[in-house]
């Protein structure tokens, strides 16, 4: 508990949304959108500013989920929040269904189409810099994964962020330390990541990622004298709050529909 | 070519402040510098990282802006290729992408340098128009015309993204050809037995190579396509059916460009046999711009030899295929 009982609560509800949709289509990358759960409830039920009703309001803070494959997880956010119906939940990676395997930019209430790691990052950046130019004031949170972490795109436009000052800009790593085939760290290990984007020229900030309070601090507006985009390094748990998930590298991606099933049920219980 | 479209590239920029000019540190090069001279706000270097400029671009398209990316062809189809097709292409943003040195116009700096697939690239991703101008007026009318967002030669502006391929030198006007229905340029002769179909540099090459087959009395229309996407099909198909060859020309890959577009047409609709001029499927090398258009066929003389070899011996297959040997000793490491 993190002393915000209500996202607590949204973040449960979503949790289970998540995974009911991932085991309705059967396949999915459940890992991958569990430990993302806490940071899409912190940023889209408290810290942006956003019109659910209005999707395309110029004015609002915008979301840009560049680890793609976490999709589900903002599907569950975009239909509990009313900006898709919730009868799509159930239509998860079906053909003709606007809840494609990765975000689709024609996808209402997506921003940015991503699913090729590292690209939706330099979306983010042109983002910043365009919504700066225009004097709109809005932010723009792009979440990456920890992984996604070994495409050197992302530190060119980590390096052409913090060279333009983009204070408006804040990344999430979702350091769950796993990828497709096994641990980060045995992979191509990217730590020391919060030394990583502070040469960079980034402000960083670190926090447990399952814990509201501690993102609610990470994500405020920065109060810094020299404007400098922000990396908040996110320590999570691959498949949070599935017991049998939680750390274990084989449930990044997974096409096991009674598995999932017994994921589902387990989140109904929590 | 580079200083006509830089040209008109900051007069677009004068003219419309959502205009945002992204350059990939090639801007003394491509001419975009002038830009940033006189429009500091409205130009970035992004560094040497393409992916990055090509992702910002879209990021720009969609808070409001309509940004211009600028850089060497080769380079910013290639290394950009994902971030095009992802990033720009499936949302359809309106970005331009302006690939100077294109062909083997950067001809001294080598095969690194020399854009001989972009066209082919650039084709086949959905939504994306498709521009070659054929010389410096070309490149400053149309490139202004693309700039704007107002259409090209009076048409509605086409939706999505637009490549513009462009030659590093100057090139002179090319005489004659009256723009047609589909920004096609025609050169025409009475009852012709061959149509040439060509873009870019290849256009005055072909109009001198249709001359030099009247003389040996082969009859030969010249078609100019300034559009290589949306590929103006009927009109072209009009002008090339009744004919019993059409040879393609284009300083690109024989595979996938110009040569492709023509190829599918009459694929699908029938008609003359189709002769696809250009660089075979090789690597190109070193040399001075003229003579390397020389080495690889896109000369009026090469053109008009081949397509005379090609109505006699319908076997004839254009330019030889086949990798370039550079080397005149056996390395042995």
């Amino acid at each position: 508990m993190s002393g915000h009982p209500e996202l607590d609560a949204t973040a449960a509800r979503l949790r289970l949304d998540t995974m009911r949709m991932i085991a309705a289509a059967g396949a999915g990358h459940p890992g991958s959108s569990l430990s993302a759960i806490e940071i899409l409830t912190v940023l889209h039920y408290h810290t942006m500013r956003h019109r659910p009703a209005d999707p395309t309001w110029a004015e609002r803070d915008r979301f840009v989920l560049s680890k793609g494959h976490a999709a589900p997880a903002l599907y569950a956010v975009l239909i509990d929040l009313g900006v898709l119906p919730r009868e799509l939940a159930g239509s998860l990676r079906a053909l003709g269904s606007p809840l494609q395997g990765h975000p689709d930019p024609r996808t209402r209430g997506i921003e940015v189409g991503s699913g090729s790691l590292g690209q939706a990052f330099s979306v983010a950046v042109g983002m910043a810099l365009g919504l700066g130019r225009r004097g709109l004031g809005a932010r723009v949170f792009a979440l990456l994964g920890d992984g996604e972490c070994q495409e050197g795109q992302v530190w060119e436009a980590a390096m052409c962020a913090a060279q333009l000052g983009l204070a408006d800009l804040t990344v999430i790593v979702d350091a769950n330390g796993i990828q497709h085939d096994g641990r980060t760290a045995d992979i191509m290990g990217a730590a020391p990541l919060a030394a990583k984007w502070r040469a960079f020229g980034w402000e960083v900030v670190e926090a447990d990622g399952h814990d509201c309070a501690e993102l609610i601090a990470a994500l405020a507006p920065s109060a810094g004298p020299h404007p400098r985009p922000r990396a908040v390094i996110a320590h999570t748990v691959k498949g949070r709050g599935v017991s049998f998930m939680e750390d274990d590298p084989n449930w990044h991606s997974v096409a096991d529909p009674g598995r999932l099933a017994e994921a589902v049920e387990e989140l109904s219980h929590a | 070519m580079r200083d006509a479209f830089g040209a008109a590239l900051l007069r677009a920029c004068e003219a419309d402040e959502r205009l945002f000019v992204l350059d990939g540190d090639c801007s003394h090069s491509t001419r975009s510098g002038r830009v940033a001279d006189r429009l500091p706000g409205s130009f970035l270097n992004t560094g040497i990282a393409e992916q990055n400029m090509m992702g910002m671009a879209a990021g720009l398209a969609l808070a409001g802006l309509r940004p211009v990316v600028s850089g060497f062809a080769s380079i910013l189809v290639g290394r950009a290729a994902e971030q095009i097709l992802l990033s720009i292409g499936w949302p359809g943003l309106p970005v331009t992408i302006a690939g100077h040195y294109a062909g083997m116009s950067g001809s001294l700096e080598g095969a690194p340098h020399h854009a001989i697939t972009d066209l082919a690239f650039m084709r086949s991703v959905p939504g994306m128009n498709v521009w070659v101008p054929a010389d410096d007026a070309d490149a400053e009318r149309l490139g202004g015309e693309v700039l704007a967002g107002t259409g090209v030669s009076g048409a509605p502006p086409l939706p999505g993204p637009n490549y513009l391929r462009l030659c590093r030198n100057p090139v002179p006007p090319v005489a004659g050809g009256p723009r047609g229905p589909g920004d096609l340029r025609v050169w025409d002769r009475p009852a012709p037995e061959v149509a040439f179909v060509a873009c870019g540099v290849a256009v005055p090459e072909c109009v001198a190579a249709a001359e030099l087959l009247g003389r040996h009395g082969v009859s030969a229309r010249v078609l100019g396509a300034l559009r290589i996407k949306p590929f103006p099909d009927a009109e072209v198909y009009d002008l090339v059916r009744s004919c019993s060859l059409v040879v393609t020309v284009e300083e690109h890959t024989t595979i996938g460009g110009l040569g492709g577009a023509v190829a599918e047409l009459i694929a699908a609709r029938g008609g003359p046999r189709v002769l696809r001029l250009g660089i075979a499927d090789t690597f190109t090398e070193t040399g001075p711009y003229r003579q390397l258009l020389d080495r690889y066929g896109i000369e009026a003389e090469a053109i008009a030899a081949a397509t005379r070899a090609a109505r006699l011996d319908p076997d004839a297959g254009g330019a030889p295929s086949g990798h370039t040997e550079l080397l005149t000793v056996t390395n042995t490491w």
